[in-house]
């Protein structure tokens, strides 16, 4: 952002009193020399230099006028927002099977399909608004844990935005359609599948790799300020420990110390479908266009979302129900702007430089003009 | 103050005596007197036939009944009247020589009403703007003219425009008898034609014309000038450095001059010009001796 704006813009009432000062001069008599009649001098046509005759009370009225804008000092502000230390910043994001959910009604498929587009699933959307999110971030260093049945840290806290966008990208969301036992095809290096919401263990890994990864000067992360964003679109299934221990252990350190983990529950909307899928040829089921066919799921996925918003209170973050990929992204921009634009450093231009120079050359021209070439007696 | 102002004024009406007198005494009188004859003579008595009388002169009735031979003795009709009409316009205030056009206009009053009592002429006084602010009557004796020129130096006029013609017509009013009128004015107003003509008509008019040199050729000094009508108030700039504009106005004023001219020739008057500050009593001598030489 940057706006021009007066650093004491009171001054610039000053203008008034030069506009009366110059209507008040204009009114008045200027000085003259009485002669017997003017008769003669009005027969004769006015030279350029009796025409200009008034030009230097327009320089003097504009010079003025620019000193006091000088005076009220015109500054350039630009305002840049950033976190000035930079924060650590754990991500975690669901890869369960549901996050392969879309949260749209058929008509808007359909819209998408018309135009020759296949709908964002839940991952996708999620991915997409991550990358965003980290391509806007200058010096938070990011990590992310991906969790299912299991969690995994995909990526430590780092500044490697590049490689990190790369991990994000290399993510693949298990789908059903494979198992670790196929080495070739196994998602994410065969480490997590999509068979669970292990929320738990997610902030467990998490908040450890928060909790012990060291900054530039091998001091603790413990030094920065700290967040955890939480990605599901589930309740905890799976995994080994209960999704409250991070958060009420976190709640009990002094608050130096604590993390505040924002929850986002997506995928809660009552428009869902899931991409059917043929379980005898391993393939989802695409219609004549091309398109993949949406089914209504059998039965509704199980949200928890009094567990994410307890966890966000307990821990002083916040949550947000993103019940779809618009609102996701809404939501995600709220996050950026409470957190991240806070801390606004603004630059101060002064512009006064050209208004004082011009408006003194303007002066300077004007006393010489009075001076020499359109010298005026009497004065 | 006023004190100060009447003992300078009283000191400048005395300054202005002694020039006047002086110039009287020496130079103008006789030329004064040459021209401004007065008309025919008068029978002032008869005396005793002497020898070298010429014979046409005898009164025959007197010679008759007393016996003895008698010739009629004339005077010369020299009671003439003056009447010295002055432009009080703001117009004449201007000078930029040491003497306004109207102290200028006042000095050459002076040195004729002086001029005039020295004949034993009756001299009166009619000041006037755009109207008649004073009309002293004419008369006789130094003390008389005393006043005139006080009245000359003092007086404060009302008005502030001229109008030449109102004092022309005045004139002709209440001049019955035929007398010399001295107009001394810039002449700068219009529209007098008329009352000029009619005036000069009955009358001796001599139009003595004030100006001061700036009214006819700028000065040198440069600038762009802000210079103010002083009787209508209105401001015209003159661009002195601007050579075209400097020979333009000297030429209009000629132009102007030329009119002024014409016009008082045409009604058989010559005018005097009297130049601020320059010698008017040389025009005012060359002036007599012409009119002299033309009788």
């Amino acid at each position: 952002m940057n706006t021009w704006s007066f650093e004491h813009p009171w001054f610039l009432l000053a203008i008034l009193i030069v506009a009366a000062a110059a209507w008040a001069r204009n009114r008045s008599r200027p000085a003259t020399v009485q002669v017997s009649s003017t008769a003669v001098l009005q027969q004769i046509k006015p030279t350029l230099r009796v025409r200009l005759h008034a030009l230097p009370d327009w320089l003097r009225v504009a010079a003025l006028v620019l000193l006091v804008v000088a005076l009220a000092r015109p500054q350039q502000v630009d305002t840049e927002e950033l976190s000035a230390e930079g924060l650590d910043i754990m991500i975690t994001l669901d890869l369960s099977g549901s996050m392969n959910a879309i949260d749209m009604s058929d008509e808007n498929i359909q819209k998408l399909h018309d135009d020759g587009r296949e709908p964002d699933n839940r991952f996708e959307a999620a991915r997409k608004i991550l990358k965003d999110f980290i391509r806007g971030r200058k010096s938070d260093r990011i990590g992310l844990v991906v969790f299912g049945s299991e969690a995994y840290l995909r990526f430590p806290p780092t500044l490697d935005y590049i490689r990190l966008l790369n991990a994000l990208d290399q993510l693949v969301l298990d789908d059903g359609r494979r198992t670790n036992a196929d080495r070739m095809n196994c998602q994410n290096d065969c480490t997590i599948n999509g068979g669970g919401t292990a929320i738990g263990d997610a902030l467990n890994r998490a908040w450890m790799r928060l909790d012990t990864s060291l900054d530039k000067n091998k001091q603790k992360s413990k030094s920065r300020s700290r967040m955890l964003i939480l990605i599901t679109d589930g309740k905890q299934e799976g995994g080994k420990l209960d999704p409250l221990t991070v958060p009420k252990y976190v709640a009990a350190l002094p608050e130096k110390d604590r993390v505040k983990i924002f929850t986002f529950q997506v995928g809660s909307g009552k428009e869902t479908r899931l991409p059917a899928f043929d379980p005898m040829r391993g393939m989802p089921i695409v219609d004549r266009f091309g398109h993949n066919v949406y089914q209504r799921p059998e039965r509704p996925f199980p949200t928890d979302p009094e567990l994410l918003a307890q966890i966000a209170q307990l821990t002083g973050g916040k949550f947000y129900d993103s019940y779809d990929a618009k609102k996701f992204a809404n939501d995600f921009k709220d996050l950026e702007k409470t957190t991240f634009k806070t801390k606004v450093r603004t630059h101060r231009r002064e512009l006064f430089w050209p208004w004082l120079l011009v408006g003194l050359s303007l002066l300077a021209v004007e006393v010489l003009l009075r001076r020499s070439w359109l010298r005026t007696i009497p004065d | 103050m006023p004190e100060v102002q009447d003992k300078s004024i009283s000191q400048e009406v005395r300054e202005i005596e002694i020039i006047a007198r002086r110039l009287v005494s020496s130079t103008l009188a006789g030329q004064y007197h040459a021209v401004f004859k007065g008309r025919g003579m008068s029978f002032d008595s008869v005396r005793e036939y002497q020898p070298g009388d010429d014979i046409r002169t005898i009164d025959w009735n007197v010679s008759a009944r007393t016996g003895g031979i008698f010739v009629k003795q004339y005077v010369e009709e020299r009671e003439l009247t003056v009447l010295l009409v002055v432009d009080l316009s703001e117009s004449q205030k201007f000078g930029s020589q040491k003497k306004s056009k109207r102290k200028w206009a006042a000095e050459i009053a002076a040195v004729l009403a002086f001029s005039a009592i020295s004949n034993n002429d009756r001299v009166g006084l009619i000041l006037y703007t755009d109207r008649i602010e004073r009309y002293i009557p004419p008369k006789k004796g130094r003390g008389h003219v005393m006043r005139i020129v006080q009245e000359l130096l003092r007086f404060e006029p009302q008005g502030h425009g001229t109008r030449t013609d109102v004092a022309l017509d005045y004139v002709s009013r209440i001049a019955r008898k035929r007398a010399v009128v001295f107009v001394l004015s810039d002449f700068l107003g219009d529209g007098y034609d008329r009352s000029l003509g009619v005036l000069s008509g009955r009358h001796d008019v001599v139009p003595i014309v004030t100006y001061d040199v700036v009214d006819k050729k700028w000065p040198i000094p440069k600038g762009i000038w802000l210079l103010e009508d002083a009787e209508t108030a209105h401001v015209a700039k003159l661009d002195a450095n601007h050579f075209e504009t400097l020979v333009q106005y000297s030429q209009r004023a000629a132009v102007a001059d030329r009119k002024l001219e014409h016009l008082i020739r045409k009604f058989g008057m010559e005018p005097i010009t009297a130049a601020v500050g320059a010698d008017y009593l040389t025009s005012l001598v060359a002036y007599f001796r012409r009119r002299a030489a033309r009788q």
